[in-house]
């Protein structure tokens, strides 16, 4: 075979076009990820901006509404040291303090640095939120949490219904928490249904406004 | 999407490439003229961000970044497009005449329609992308990059990696009078497609003598788009992250490199040195990556100069370029210095002593085989191109139709996976996780130059094929 006669090249055609195939068919994804979105988009509220159509999509989509809008927000950031290191979670290395330590970022506190960017927002960790509800929590306020609060109450309930014996730390820590429930609305979280290929699921999060 | 944002956005790229043109057509006339046109656009967006780049980081070291508005911007292009009409009426430029290579340029877009309309329509998701570029090119936008980096709460975005990808996202942020991380991606995409311009341009060009029919050139292209199918490749081909900008610049670099060495009496090696000369030292302004490639490619120039004898007076007047565009890099680096920001490599750089760390090669090397059968990431791409390679450089090898040329070009391409495996030896991050979350990434960087190295060595396989 002489590669500098004419036309030899035609021997690999076959080859070529099944590796061409196989790749395609990845590909193909992205053509209905397309498709997919532009009828998404299609259906969605009139009074939606181009890039809000597109956005109400995004899984931390409800965080963003609240980066766009003045209101007074702060974090339930539960899941921050260490101890729930999942794919959800990536990690940095805390190099400017002298103690070297590597600390972890949950998917929804990278988020909600992002959109909130140059606003920083308040953390707090369940203990801290609830012991200091009536500072933290005022009326009007919006609290981005990766714990669920209800969970937590159908436990207590649960617990109650078992007349569980409880010390009296637990005790005051049942008060506090449900102080703090009491005054919190939970907030719908819309469904998204844009599916993004090749990604892990994210985390639930939740949203409440305090309305006491 | 929002037709005004999407035309300003439009705008905005092709001025890139106006930008890369007409300093192209200016300086670099006599290998403009030997280039087929996937080679010519891809030169263009290449140096066309290369300098804008270098402009927004001289303004950004000088303080002068505020001056970055739409009306300088629109001044500019003016100028630009004025320079360019200038150019053209001389009716000297040596736009390719082959008129299948505009049908082809055509048909490449056309194929590549529904990722364009994807890039343009999709929310931006990746982790790298939010937490460490878009939050910088936000810092930049919004005046308060110095309190940016200082604020600890920022710590997790790696605040002391370069900004050239932020202040190229900045400068189309102040154009667009917004931030909009969605319209951006295309941007992004754009780099993309030139990589596989510049793939397929490169085919063309060194298979020219076997191509006898067009039907061969639609052969050519789709092997190159088969390369460049890979989910890893459309997944990072926009979603923020600055690994295939990266990967761009080092298969464009290669490319020259290739050109000096063995091509050194059609083209003017001055030119191509020259070239060299301001995309090297422009690329480590993009990731820390490309600082082990900048030397493995001074240090190739360097060993091949000498060996050939051609270090000599012209050759050192033209260290003045890869000084001019060295120093926004060293200002970067004395900025970091002066303002305290670490990197997390910092005192970690002899790590590779130690016992246990060295003990991770092994795993490294464990990842990197599971990588590379991983065809859900890169289709058969992967696989096809190592054992083209191991192919064409057995035969090279027996036939001792290798030269320290080819070895030179091997060199640079393997010092620059050793140098990620030693990152990783020493990384003083989880070490597992590191690993397994951007291993995929950083032979993304890589890929594309195995695939040209594969083409060069298969060109010479050819050439030598009577043996």
């Amino acid at each position: 075979m002489d590669f500098k006669k004419k036309n030899n090249l035609i021997y690999f055609y076959p080859l070529v076009i099944f590796i061409f195939l196989v790749n395609f068919h990845y590909y193909q994804f992205y053509q209905d990820s397309f498709e997919q979105m532009k009828l998404l988009i299609k259906n969605k509220q009139k009074s939606f901006g181009d890039y809000e159509k597109i956005q109400s999509e995004h899984p931390y989509y409800e965080i963003w509404r609240l980066s766009e809008s003045n209101e007074k927000v702060v974090f339930l950031n539960e899941s921050k040291d260490g101890k729930e290191v999942d794919y959800n979670t990536t990690y940095f290395k805390n190099i400017n303090k002298k103690i070297k330590k590597d600390y972890y970022l949950s998917e929804l506190k990278l988020f909600v640095n992002y959109y909130f960017f140059p606003r920083n927002i308040p953390k707090f960790s369940f203990y801290e939120l609830i012991f200091n509800n009536d500072k933290i929590l005022t009326r009007g306020v919006y609290l981005i949490s990766d714990f669920e609060m209800e969970g937590y109450y159908k436990k207590l309930l649960e617990e109650n219904l078992c007349r569980k014996i409880k010390s009296p730390e637990q005790k005051l820590i049942e008060k506090k928490f449900l102080e703090t429930y009491n005054r919190l609305k939970r907030l719908e979280i819309s469904k998204k249904n844009y599916l993004i290929v090749n990604r892990h699921p994210e985390k639930p999060y939740y949203l409440y406004e305090v309305i006491k | 999407m929002n037709n005004y944002d999407f035309f300003n956005l439009i705008f905005f790229v092709l001025s890139i490439y106006l930008f890369g043109s007409v300093f192209f057509l200016i300086f670099f006339r006599k290998l403009f003229n030997k280039i087929n046109l996937f080679i010519q656009i891809s030169s263009f967006w290449i140096l066309g961000n290369s300098l804008l780049m270098f402009l927004l980081l001289v303004l950004f070291l000088t303080n002068f970044l505020v001056l970055v508005n739409r009306q300088l911007i629109l001044i500019s292009v003016a100028i630009l497009f004025i320079t360019f009409l200038l150019i053209f009426l001389q009716k000297k430029i040596g736009f390719d005449k082959e008129k299948n290579h505009w049908f082809l340029l055509l048909l490449i877009l056309l194929f590549f329609y529904p990722l364009i309309k994807n890039s343009i329509s999709s929310f931006l998701i990746g982790w790298d992308a939010a937490a460490i570029w878009f939050l910088k090119a936000k810092a930049l936008f919004n005046n308060i990059f110095p309190s940016y980096l200082k604020d600890e709460n920022y710590l997790f975005s790696s605040q002391s990696y370069p900004i050239g990808v932020p202040l190229m996202l900045f400068a189309i942020f102040k154009w667009l009078g917004k931030i909009n991380d969605q319209l951006v991606q295309f941007y992004f995409l754009n780099f993309y497609l030139n990589l596989i311009f510049l793939s397929f341009g490169i085919m063309i060009f060194l298979f020219k003598q076997i191509l006898s029919q067009f039907i061969d050139k639609i052969f050519f292209l789709i092997i190159t788009l088969s390369f460049f199918l890979g989910s890893n490749f459309i997944i990072y081909s926009h979603n923020g992250y600055v690994d295939l900008i990266l990967s761009s610049y080092f298969a464009y670099l290669f490319w020259l490199i290739y050109l000096t060495f063995f091509r050194g009496n059609d083209f003017k090696k001055e030119e191509t040195i020259n070239l060299i000369f301001i995309l090297a030292p422009i690329s480590l302004n993009i990731k820390n990556e490309a600082i082990p490639f900048f030397i493995f490619i001074l240090l190739t120039l360097v060993i091949y100069l000498s060996k050939e004898k051609l270090i000599n007076k012209n050759f050192l007047s033209n260290i003045i370029f890869l000084i001019i565009f060295f120093l926004p890099f060293f200002g970067w680096f004395f900025y970091l210095k002066m303002n305290k920001i670490l990197s997390f490599l910092d005192n970690h750089y002899l790590d590779f002593l130690k016992i246990e760390n060295l003990r991770r090669i092994k795993i490294i090397f464990n990842y990197f085989f599971i990588e590379f059968l991983n065809t859900n990431k890169y289709g058969l791409s992967f696989i096809t191109v190592i054992f083209a390679l191991i192919f064409s450089l057995t035969i090279l090898i027996f036939s001792k139709k290798i030269t320290y040329k080819h070895v030179l070009l091997i060199f640079i391409l393997l010092g620059q996976f050793l140098s990620y495996v030693y990152v990783y030896v020493i990384t003083p991050l989880a070490f597992l996780s590191q690993l397994e979350s951007s291993l995929e990434r950083v032979l993304l960087q890589i890929l594309p130059l195995i695939f040209i190295l594969d083409v060069i060595l298969l060109k010479n396989l050819i050439d030598n094929y009577k043996i």
